[in-house]
């Protein structure tokens, strides 16, 4: 096993900032697991370094934030990371969360049959909110911490040392009781509203390939 | 079943303007201090109405997912989703 993971964090955007700090958790904690982590965070999620870095450290585990579509998953300025064949083979032999809209319709499937161990990712666009007046501080924003923080969950498991299924299936959970949660009495005007949308991103989340994967 | 459901309900001129009034009606509840994230654009909760007013590719989208996890309340199926911590195997939060 390959103690290095690869994380892509772009921030040219006020949502991917949101992404960009919430992915700093993942971070934290795969550094206090041992593993070497391979921060491409802001201008440095690039074609050149990316292919540079996954080609150099072989990472078992890679991390995508930002934005896709169902062909591609791009980096900083919207620069193309991986694209439908032509980059499946950077991905061979690793497991992939792609924290993205879509990549999971046919670059996730065209990734696995190429060699990649397992693609977590979204068949839909992937969807939160956040609070016009967190922006400057994106982890003190409740709303988006109801969307984000099940997610980050695919990695967190992934890194202490559970299955891909399990990982999956696990952010799930915590989608769920999220949007019970979002549904009830308790819960803000703005909870309830976008609760439904929470509830796509859980029946978009999808596992390809061998769900007994391990990093 | 997705395109089955656009096929059904999108395709039928009638049907797809009531849905796109409710969903229209549903993205309004929205409060004014929340931005959402979706795409590779910004996109305000204005843009969402219009797209599905115009029912172009992210409105039908838009109106497929609101339909279907309406369809999931008023049917009950969303409540099977109710994680039981008990009886999860996944729950552990230690771990």
């Amino acid at each position: 096993m390959n103690k290095t993971v690869l994380i892509t964090r772009p921030n040219h955007e006020e949502k991917l900032n949101f992404l960009f700090f919430w992915t700093q958790e993942v971070v934290d904690i795969a550094k206090e697991k041992g593993f070497t982590v391979l921060d491409l965070s802001a201008g440095k999620s690039n074609k050149k370094d990316f292919d540079s870095y996954i080609k150099r450290n072989k990472p078992s585990f890679v991390f995508f934030n930002g934005h896709g579509s169902s062909e591609v998953i791009t980096g900083h300025n919207n620069e193309f990371l991986i694209s439908i064949n032509k980059d499946e083979a950077l991905l061979k032999n690793k497991i992939v969360y792609s924290r993205t809209c879509e990549s999971a319709l046919k670059l996730g499937p065209r990734c696995v049959k190429k060699g990649t161990k397992t693609f977590i990712g979204y068949i839909s666009p992937f969807v939160f909110f956040y609070l016009k007046s967190s922006v400057i501080h994106p982890l003190n924003d409740k709303i988006c911490k109801q969307f984000i923080e099940p997610t980050n969950m695919i990695s967190i498991k992934l890194l202490k040392g559970h299955t891909s299924g399990e990982a999956h299936e696990y952010s799930k959970y915590l989608m769920q009781r999220n949007l019970f949660s979002m549904l009830s009495s308790a819960s803000t005007e703005g909870e309830r509203t976008v609760a439904s949308f929470l509830w796509g991103n859980i029946i978009n989340q999808v596992v390809i390939g061998d769900l007994g994967s391990r990093i | 079943m997705k395109t089955q459901n656009r096929k059904d309900i999108l395709g039928n001129k009638k049907t797809r303007e009531q849905l796109q009034k409710l969903v229209i009606a549903r993205l309004s509840a929205i409060p004014k201090d929340l931005e959402i994230a979706v795409g590779n654009s910004k996109y305000t909760i204005s843009d969402l109405q219009r797209f599905v007013r115009e029912n172009n590719e992210i409105g039908k989208q838009l109106m497929e997912t609101q339909l279907e996890y309406l369809r999931s309340m008023a049917s009950g199926e969303i409540y099977k989703m109710w994680p039981n911590e008990q009886n999860s195997t996944h729950y552990s939060p230690q771990s």
